[in-house]
């Protein structure tokens, strides 16, 4: 499970966002547990998940709150995105009208995020090629336009699911180092939490193990 | 209904398909699901503390000391004056002052009228006076506002003059057109009457003057049929004394300040000291840190360290079902509904749950009560449960996690913002180097030792050379030639052949030219020395001197003979 409270440097917030049935639960199981729910009930408002990642040699914990993608819940859920220091749009390559749908979810997460988060755009379910409905290179134009990172990946496979949450997690901390992220605000996802030796439960059981990036 | 629940799961499984036209595949995520599984015993011990008979869901939404709307805003006093400083710093004070003295003007009037409502009583013989209405009168019964106070600072402008006379313009038109409504409407009213409402009529003015007229110094640009509808109702002391006239004014500022103002308030420096004053008022409650978004992330974050992130967890979920059912009201799709509770029950309370949190049986069968009971599903169906988790909370998390490093990180962060921004480096010039000082140093250095020099050398010279005293005498006459004659030997103190001996001294004298350059090369090699080994240095010098002498008094022997 995740490892020890206190041996970590930096504390992360992520928001998970996106249509229902995209597989946003699913993503966040495979990154904190390694495995693929296949039935997964939906998210009822807001879900949550913890993993400490390395980054630059330093210990990052990733607090990473699931959001339901219903729209009956999106009045609920936007309480969420504020002090989100990275958000992973998340939309389903097999359905169109999940990709469609992105405008609205980037200008919601535009409107109540910092200037300064991390967008990570991810079309799901890039395992089932034969039904895809959205191109690669359309995503990448959508993602280039707007300024997002963007990536191919796979809940089922695990595919590209450890490099978006990473790559997400390099960039800002990229931007403490730029300074351009303020770790003095208290509202920008991030908590500077030097470690404190000789407190409970140092053992650090933090998986190392990465999968293999078959992209 | 209960002991149909205490049957085997494959029957749960049954009544959830009958619930719901939708198939539900419980068992499948239950085989395929490896959750955390964090059991919270003190929940069992909450059954009988009397929280059955809480069964009204409270509609409004609570609310956190650190979120605020404007309205919540305008009635804390603390919040407020945060709030007024921000409208300052942005130029915009008018509007939150026009607001503010409209309301005070209002709750006047509102406290006024309560108190003379059973004071009312007719004089019929008393006639209307046209001059009463403009005469200033001075009524010792009322307080006046400090606002008003400052107002009536302001009419000594001649603008506002201006102003005051077109008013009054106004005033004497609408009265020589309605002579005979003031007849009967002054038969009506009391002498106290009348001199509260002149009270009322001039601060109505003054609040004009000074927000809504056209040369007001204030002036907060309302519309044009907003002022006109404003100047005949202050005109009108009936209209006056409804307290309404401003009503229009009022909202139309609250709109330009919840709009345009509010939300770059929230996330300004003055609200940031209004959530530390909040903090570190020692009266922190549950309700501040579930109802703010940044002070949840903290507190979820110490759960997640004491490894009880089921009980916020569920806490955030059921009260976000909650409050959508609710939100949605009318367009409520009872299975919809109730498909969502079945996910969070299966999750938290079922006997097959990826999550328990350890509730007791008691609590379990209500729940399945609300969400599957003959009536439907309960909106409030996780009412108990969160009412439990909120108290486990608040007795065995909150003062913990108030005392922590994260609530401590929290609180720093939010003081660290506020100083970032007014802080300004100031770079100190550096102090100048000491190089000139060492420079005086290595001088005065140089000196000491040249005088030691010069002396030591003199007293060797008059010693050894008794046959040379008119050399020495020379030499002691003319300062001059000693320098002199030392820097040459200085400057010829690499080369030592006998052309360089017989060039920079004279010719008489060749064996002391050998002698002299030994010795002004001993001396130079010891100014790199510490005074320990310059002793050392001269006592060796002294050797090689004796040595020299006697060698050269033996060659000087053989030439005499």
């Amino acid at each position: 499970m995740s490892a020890g409270p206190y041996n970590y440097s930096y504390i992360f917030k992520y928001i998970i966002i996106g249509d229902m049935g995209v597989g946003k639960s699913c993503l966040l199981h495979q990154f904190t547990e390694k495995k693929f729910m296949a039935d997964c009930p939906h998210t009822i408002g807001v879900e949550f998940g913890t993993r400490i990642i390395e980054v630059s040699g330093q210990k990052i914990k990733l607090q990473i709150w699931d959001t339901a993608g219903q729209e009956r819940f999106r009045a609920v859920t936007r309480s969420y995105y504020r002090g989100a220091a990275g958000a992973l749009m998340v939309y389903d390559i097999t359905r169109r009208s999940t990709y469609n749908h992105l405008s609205s979810w980037l200008t919601d997460t535009r409107n109540l995020t910092n200037p300064s988060t991390v967008i990570f755009l991810i079309g799901n379910k890039c395992d089932l090629e034969g039904q895809r409905d959205v191109t690669y290179e359309e995503a990448s134009k959508f993602a280039e336009e707007n300024g997002l990172m963007f990536v191919e990946a796979s809940a089922k496979t695990g595919d590209n699911v450890e490099e978006a949450f990473l790559e997400t997690a390099k960039k800002i901390y990229q931007s403490i180092q730029d300074g351009r992220l303020d770790l003095n605000a208290a509202e920008s996802g991030v908590q500077h939490k030097p470690s404190q030796p000789g407190r409970n439960n140092l053992t650090n059981d933090q998986q190392t193990n990465k999968d293999n990036c078959a992209c | 209904m209960l002991q149909f629940w205490k049957k085997s799961g494959h029957n749960d499984k049954n009544c959830y398909q009958s619930a719901s036209s939708k198939a539900l595949k419980v068992g499948n995520c239950s085989n395929s699901s490896s959750f955390d599984s964090v059991k919270s015993c003190p929940l069992q011990s909450f059954d009988d503390e009397g929280l059955f008979d809480i069964d009204e869901f409270e509609s409004t939404k609570e609310r956190s000391k650190l979120s605020k709307t404007l309205q919540e805003v305008l009635s804390d006093k603390a919040a407020l004056g945060y709030f007024v400083q921000y409208m300052e710093s942005r130029n915009a004070a008018r509007y939150i002052l026009c607001w503010l003295d409209i309301d005070s003007f209002k709750s006047d009037i509102f406290q006024c009228k309560e108190r003379k409502t059973p004071n009312i009583s007719p004089m019929p013989n008393f006639k209307g006076d046209h001059d009463s209405l403009s005469v200033s009168t001075d009524c010792d019964s009322y307080d006046t506002n400090s606002l008003y106070d400052f107002s009536t600072a302001t009419i000594s402008d001649s603008r506002v003059t201006q102003s005051s006379l077109e008013v009054n313009g106004f005033c004497d038109r609408d009265l020589s057109d309605t002579s005979p409504k003031m007849k009967s409407l002054t038969e009506t009213l009391s002498v106290d009457d009348r001199k509260g409402g002149q009270i009322f009529v001039e601060n109505a003015l003054m609040i004009f003057k000074k927000y809504i007229a056209q040369e007001a110094t204030h002036n907060v640009k309302c519309s044009e049929a907003a002022r006109n509808e404003i100047i005949e109702s202050v005109c009108d002391i009936d209209k006056v004394l409804v307290g309404n006239c401003f009503n229009k004014v009022q909202n139309y500022v609250y709109e330009i300040m919840e709009k345009e103002y509010f939300d770059a308030f929230l996330g300004s420096d003055y609200f940031c000291k209004h959530q530390i004053d909040v903090l570190t008022s020692g009266n922190v409650a549950l309700d501040d840190l579930l109802y703010n978004e940044t002070a949840l992330f903290y507190f979820m974050e110490f759960l997640e360290q004491e490894n009880s992130r089921s009980l916020l967890e569920f806490w955030i979920a059921a009260t976000n079902l909650q409050q959508q059912l609710h939100d949605q009201k009318e367009f409520f799709d009872p299975i919809e509904a109730q498909n969502d509770a079945v996910v969070l029950y299966d999750k938290y309370f079922s006997l097959q749950a990826h999550c328990p949190l350890g509730f007791s049986d008691r609590i379990r069968f209500e729940v399945e009560q609300n969400i599957c009971g003959e009536n439907g599903l309960v909106l409030d169906c996780f009412n108990l449960p969160l009412k439990i988790v909120e108290q486990v909370l608040e007795r065995n998390y909150l003062k913990t996690f108030l005392a922590s490093q994260l609530f401590y990180k929290y609180l720093s962060e939010l003081i660290n913002t506020v100083q970032s921004n007014g802080y300004s480096m100031n770079i100190e010039n550096n102090k100048p180097s000491p190089s000139d000082c060492s420079s005086e140093r290595s001088f005065s250095t140089n000196s000491t030792f040249l005088a030691l020099e010069i002396n030591h050398n003199s007293a060797k010279k008059s010693r050894d050379k008794c046959t040379d005293m008119s050399i020495d005498t020379k030499q002691l006459c003319d300062p001059d030639s000693l320098w002199k004659r030392k820097r040459n030997h200085r400057l010829s103190c690499g080369r030592v052949t006998a052309l360089g001996k017989f060039e920079t001294d004279l010719e008489p004298e060749p064996d002391k030219n050998g002698f002299k350059l030994k010795n002004v090369v001993k001396k130079f090699v010891s100014l790199d020395e510490d005074k320990k080994r310059e002793e050392m240095a001269w006592q060796v010098a002294e050797m090689i001197v004796k040595d020299i002498t006697s060698v050269t008094l033996n060659q000087e022997k053989p030439r005499n003979s």
